[in-house]
């Protein structure tokens, strides 16, 4: 009995104490992105956009007079230093685990980012799932100048890149994949890039395109969103896709592909190693600025698209190995995969050998269809 | 002599059955000189009443006098006539108001022992239904009957029923709630281990299930033993209603069970410590909603619920007319006008009116009443440790559930132990032409 | 005395509880950073040696009807078979204590971070020694109950996880040859070996003969199922990410998603603490019930009182401060040790079974 009232007393005193670990629900504000900018130093400048709750329109949250989101920003050695900084400003208590977007910019990424990054992986409260970009001018400017249909930005920006809707010339990631890769040698990371559409006034409208490609935790340079589009389909992150032929001058044919299926085959040949790319896929006619008959002309379009995609590719992997020297396609991890042994051997000067990798392209796209016309 | 007390005779029994044989037998010789043999005969052929006897002591005289029988005198003769003329009115057979059936038979139990087991015996006419009565209270005197199929119900189930009736020690029984309070096992437990109903069909299929009723006089509710979780959750309706509807309801049922002990504190609990499990959207409405509340989310959730327990207690013993009053004020004052003032949030009255809701979906009383004390209590583990704090207390819930039987039956019953063919019948409501099949 | 029973389902799905939520605390962290994409071979070769003790110790069972451990080794070895239950009886302990610790630390650290390490192993104590003071029929019939909830919430989990699965994340098999995979295997091995409860419940059994069958089952099933935890958790990770994490499987519970529930780790973590909650109260069970049988004491009651402050007290003071730190205690010591006495006394007493059997 004793004990009982032991046991009582325990718990009305945990009780009344406030107790462990509870949060202060009603002083919780949304961090819906994160910022990630150079600073003096070797600092880092960290932008928090946090969102200020709103009704759902059907409730009549449509007509609030409050601003939907506020940034702050503040410059410390490491991020939690800059939060900390943040959090004397905000006076809310900043709730991480539902970040929608964490923006690095370009100056930052070309900076490195490996040893400041780790942030996310330790910090209990960070959100894994929240979507990279890579931005062209300062995180905290595209932050603040922003404007999208949605109150907040990054809530419109995770959808974008959530939905499926979104064109396969977009690469996506999210941050549980991103942060393995930027130490992985044989898969190097990728993100999309974020920038201004046109530079006019008080409010930008961003667009998110491009890819910025890193080698291990530096970013060393941009692709268009055709070559990423041709990075996904490497990695095997996208199975469609458009494509534009010329078929003559100022002639194009304009096709959309369907499962489209890349092979990379390392190909081992007298102690050389070389690259096997095998793609295939099915593609329909879209449109056409020339007349076209289906039937007669079926062998020649399928042989533009497949000369001219296997050009598109070669550049790319041009540009990628040899420009960047960045293997982004993940072709280390083919090989680790096929020939852990071969890969354990040249895992070391992997940066070298894939700038002197020679890649042998066959692509068969198969004509399927021509829409509504024949 | 004849001696009887007023108020418990059926006045026209005693006068057809007992007062005027006797009185048309002024005239005519007594059928015997011996004067204990003559009362005997005198019960034998002269009194009509359905039972006459003699009894020798005067205690039991008394007894029987007590319960509105006719005591005969004879001068000389060693024993009293003891002669039934019980009369005690009852009201008519109504409908159960405590569980109302859309579909189904509409009388409740009386108050009246006779007619309860009457209504039973009309819906089981076979000659194996048993009706053992005993006397249970010292200074009530209260009839108590054990109603079972005797190739049915298991006889040393019976045999304890018996022996834990037998030892009740208590000066009286006004309700069938005494009987169960004593007889039930585990008593410390907040959970019912005896079943109660007001509805004879309800306990005409207990019996036929092998289960063993307990009629007490003078109240109409009926007991039932054994009696597990799953059979609270049970309504008699389900057989009524075809087969996909039953189940679909009997589902709704456990989900109600569900909701009615863990929304609050899922509530409080996914809040306080983990917000992040809350989807994007619905946090932001319910951080907009919270806007300016004065009270913490345990706080605000606890006078809620205790607001809520309040109202419907203060309905529940209103006059019909009254009650509409008090659901009106119930819905607008705290309804409408705490949110519109700011001073609950929207929330947590939703929340709160889905609980309670759903505990209007169990149907046995006295668990809903328990689920509504032990929800308190989760409410307050949440607040200590978050959805963990929930966890414990739905472990301890189960420890306790699994550790305690009803009549030798556990009380987790068909779910664990797992026993597959009771846990089809009771997850789904298996049509009866299934059933035949498997009895072929 | 009564003696209580269980059903085979009932001994099925503790069984089956202990193993996938011993597993899901304790192995991925010693696992995946050692054997990587292998780990199938290590948990089917732990398995393996789980079904070898057990078969040990169901015909040692058979051979001693209605006898535990603790009592038969009295009465195949005489005093050293004392000496023998105390040192399994007093691992027993060392288990409950280290899980305890490892239960308590990544809570703490992931589901309530700013709560003390002592309110884990308290309520942890407290439930599962409730449980085990009420007997191994109440406890055979919650694990019910929580062995479907695991199975169930597993096949949603894997289900709803099944789009952001790469596969190829699970090659190249065997990169190192096979030693890793074999070295790995005394992790779950040792973490499987806790079965050796087994000699304490098959006394409770209905039908004992029906044991084997059902024990090593219920291994398989549990183990199958941790495997494709760990081979999941690999899979949406990547290795190299999934081997520096403190626990990849709560990882990749927070990066599924269930429809618009972002973050049902903490769903899945109960799931598994609850399942934790019937292991350790069997464990308890086992225990206080063996201290009994050894010290012939009338009821195993008092025991589970006297035990209880050690498992609230000492997982969080010494553990925490000498064994935790230490890396060697878990990555060596405690599997080897666990491995020995599992292995070792089970073999030891069924050679010493024959051995009197023969003399007579």
């Amino acid at each position: 009995m004793k004990a009982v009232k032991a046991g009582i007393c325990l718990l009305a005193v945990t009780l009344i104490s406030g107790c462990w670990g509870q949060i202060n629900f009603d002083q919780l504000t949304i961090v819906s992105a994160i910022g990630l900018d150079p600073a003096k130093n070797n600092m880092i400048r960290v932008t928090l956009q946090l969102s200020n709750p709103t009704l759902p329109v059907a409730a009549g949250g449509g007509s609030q007079q409050r601003r939907p989101f506020v940034n702050y920003d503040a410059v410390g050695v490491t991020i939690q230093e800059a939060v900390e900084r943040i959090q004397h400003q905000a006076k809310k208590s900043l709730f991480f685990p539902q970040t929608k977007v964490v923006l690095i910019s370009e100056q930052f990424a070309r900076r490195g980012l490996d040893d400041t990054l780790d942030y996310f992986w330790r910090e209990t409260n960070q959100n894994l799932n929240s979507w990279v970009l890579v931005s062209r001018m300062p995180a905290r400017h595209v932050l603040d100048k922003a404007m999208e249909l949605e109150p907040v930005p990054a809530d419109e920006w995770r959808k974008y890149l959530e939905g499926d809707w979104k064109r396969p010339l977009q690469v996506d990631v999210q941050m549980y994949q991103f942060l393995p890769r930027l130490n992985q040698t044989g898969y190097q990371a990728v993100s999309p890039g974020i920038g201004p559409f046109n530079k006019s006034g008080k409010s930008d409208i961003m667009e998110i395109g491009d890819t910025a490609v890193f080698k291990n935790d530096r970013m060393v340079g941009w692709l268009s969103g055709e070559e990423s589009q041709i990075v996904n389909w490497l990695t095997g992150a996208s199975r469609r896709g458009s494509f534009h032929t010329d078929l003559a001058q100022e002639e194009s044919v304009s096709f959309s592909l369907h499962s489209v299926r890349a092979k990379l085959i390392p190909v081992l040949s007298g102690g050389r190693l070389s690259m096997k790319l095998l793609l295939k896929g099915e593609a329909e006619v879209l449109t056409a600025t020339v007349p076209l008959h289906f039937g007669s002309e079926h062998a020649m379009l399928r042989d533009v698209l497949n000369r001219q995609l296997t050009t598109a590719i070669e550049k790319t992997i041009d540009k990628v190995f040899r420009q960047f020297g960045s293997d982004v396609i993940g072709f280390g991890e083919t090989l680790h995969r096929r020939m852990p042994a071969e890969w354990k051997k040249r895992k070391p000067d992997w940066d070298e050998e894939i700038r002197g990798l020679d890649a042998d392209i066959s692509v068969s796209f198969e004509v399927k269809r021509s829409g509504l016309l024949h | 002599m004849l001696m009887w007390i007023d108020n418990l005779v059926d006045k026209r029994t005693l006068q057809l059955t007992t007062l005027s044989p006797l009185l048309s037998m002024q005239t005519l010789p007594l059928p015997s000189d011996e004067p204990s043999e003559c009362l005997e005969e005198l019960c034998r052929s002269v009194i009509s009443a359905p039972e006459a006897a003699v009894v020798s002591t005067a205690d039991e005289a008394i007894a029987s006098l007590m319960c509105g029988w006719t005591l005969l005198f004879l001068n000389g003769a060693a024993g009293i006539a003891v002669i039934q003329t019980q009369g005690l009115d009852s009201r008519g057979i109504e409908e159960a108001p405590s569980s109302t059936v859309v579909r189904g038979p509409r009388d409740g139990f009386v108050e009246s022992l006779d007619v309860n087991v009457s209504l039973v015996r009309r819906r089981i006419r076979s000659e194996s239904v048993r009706v053992d009565k005993l006397v249970v209270g010292s200074v009530s005197h209260t009839h108590v009957a054990v109603l079972y199929i005797h190739d049915r119900a298991k006889p040393e189930m019976v045999e304890e029923v018996m022996k834990r009736i037998g030892k009740v020690n208590i000066d009286g029984v006004l309700e069938s709630q005494y009987i169960e309070e004593l007889i039930k096992d585990s008593p410390r437990s907040f959970f019912p281990t005896v079943y109660s109903t007001e509805r004879p069909d309800d306990v005409a299929g207990i019996l036929m299930e092998g289960r063993i009723a307990i009629l007490v006089d003078g109240s109409p509710f009926a007991l039932a033993l054994p009696c597990t979780l799953a059979h609270l959750l049970k309504t008699t309706e389900d057989l009524y209603l075809a087969y996909p509807v039953a189940t679909f309801i009997r589902w709704l049922r456990y989900v109600g069970f569900l909701m009615n002990l863990l929304l609050p504190s899922v509530y409080v609990g996914t809040l306080t410590f983990h917000p992040e499990m809350v989807p994007p959207q619905l946090l932001s409405s319910i951080l907009t909603a919270r806007e300016g509340v004065p009270f913490p989310v345990l706080m605000e959730t606890l006078l809620m619920e205790l607001t809520f327990e309040v109202l419907r207690e203060a309905s529940v013993r209103m006059p019909r007319s009254i009650g509409s009053a008090i659901s009106i004020v119930g819905a607008l004052v705290i309804g409408e006008s705490a949110v519109q003032a700011g001073i609950i949030s929207s929330p947590a009255i939703i929340v709160v009116a889905a609980t309670a809701i759903a505990s209007f979906t169990i149907p046995s009383i006295s668990l809903s009443g328990t689920v509504r004390i032990l929800r308190f209590g989760m409410v307050l583990l949440a607040s200590m440790f978050g959805l963990y704090g929930i966890m414990i207390g739905l472990f301890l819930l189960g420890i306790h559930l699994s550790s305690i039987k009803s009549l030798g039956t556990p009380y987790l019953a068909p779910f664990a132990p797992f026993r597959k063919k009771e846990f089809l019948k009771m997850v789904f409501r298996i049509p009866w032409f299934a059933l035949n099949k498997n009895r072929k | 005395m009564h003696r209580q029973q269980i059903s085979e389902r009932q001994f099925f799905f503790i069984i089956f509880v202990s193993i996938a939520s011993l597993t899901f605390f304790s192995v991925p962290s010693q696992l995946i950073p050692k054997v990587k994409q292998d780990l199938w071979l290590s948990m089917a070769l732990g398995a393996a040696t789980d079904v070898y003790v057990a078969c040990l110790l169901y015909r040692l069972g058979l051979k001693y009807p209605g006898k535990s451990i603790v009592e038969y080794s009295r009465s195949i070895l005489g005093p050293v078979g004392n000496l023998f239950s105390f040192v399994v009886l007093l691992f027993f302990c060392g288990v409950c204590v280290t899980a305890i610790w490892i239960y308590s630390d990544l809570l703490s650290s992931s589901l309530l971070p700013d709560t003390p390490l002592i309110a884990f192993s308290g309520t942890l104590t407290l439930c599962s020694g409730w449980a085990a003071s009420k007997g191994i029929e109440t406890i055979g019939r919650l694990s019910l109950i929580l062995g479907t909830i695991i199975l169930i919430s597993t096949v949603i989990l894997f289900s709803t996880s099944i789009p952001i699965v790469e596969l190829r994340h699970l090659l190249p098999q065997f990169e190192d040859g096979f030693g890793p995979a074999l070295g790995g295997a005394i992790y779950p091995a040792s973490w499987f070996g806790i079965c050796i409860l087994m000699g304490m419940l098959m006394p409770h059994l209905a039908h004992p003969r029906k044991t084997l069958k059902v024990k090593v089952s219920a291994v398989l099933l549990g183990a199958l199922i941790m495997t494709g935890y760990l081979l999941y958790s690999i899979a949406v990770m990547g290795v190299h990410m999934a081997s520096q994490m403190e626990n990849p499987l709560y990882v990749f519970t927070r990066i599924t998603k269930l429809i618009i529930f972002e973050r049902i780790e903490v769903l899945t973590l109960l799931v598994f603490v609850s399942g934790s909650f019937i292991t350790y109260a069997t464990l308890y069970y086992s225990i206080a019930l063996g201290c009994s049988q050894l010290f012939r004491t009338k009821s195993y009651k008092p025991w589970v009182y006297a035990l209880s402050p050690f498992f609230v007290v000492l997982p969080v003071l010494s553990v925490t401060e000498k064994f935790g730190q230490w890396p060697p205690y878990l990555d060596f010591w405690f599997p080897v040790i666990a491995l020995s006495i599992e292995g070792g006394v089970a073999t030891l007493l069924y050679v010493g079974s024959l051995f009197r059997g023969k003399k007579r």
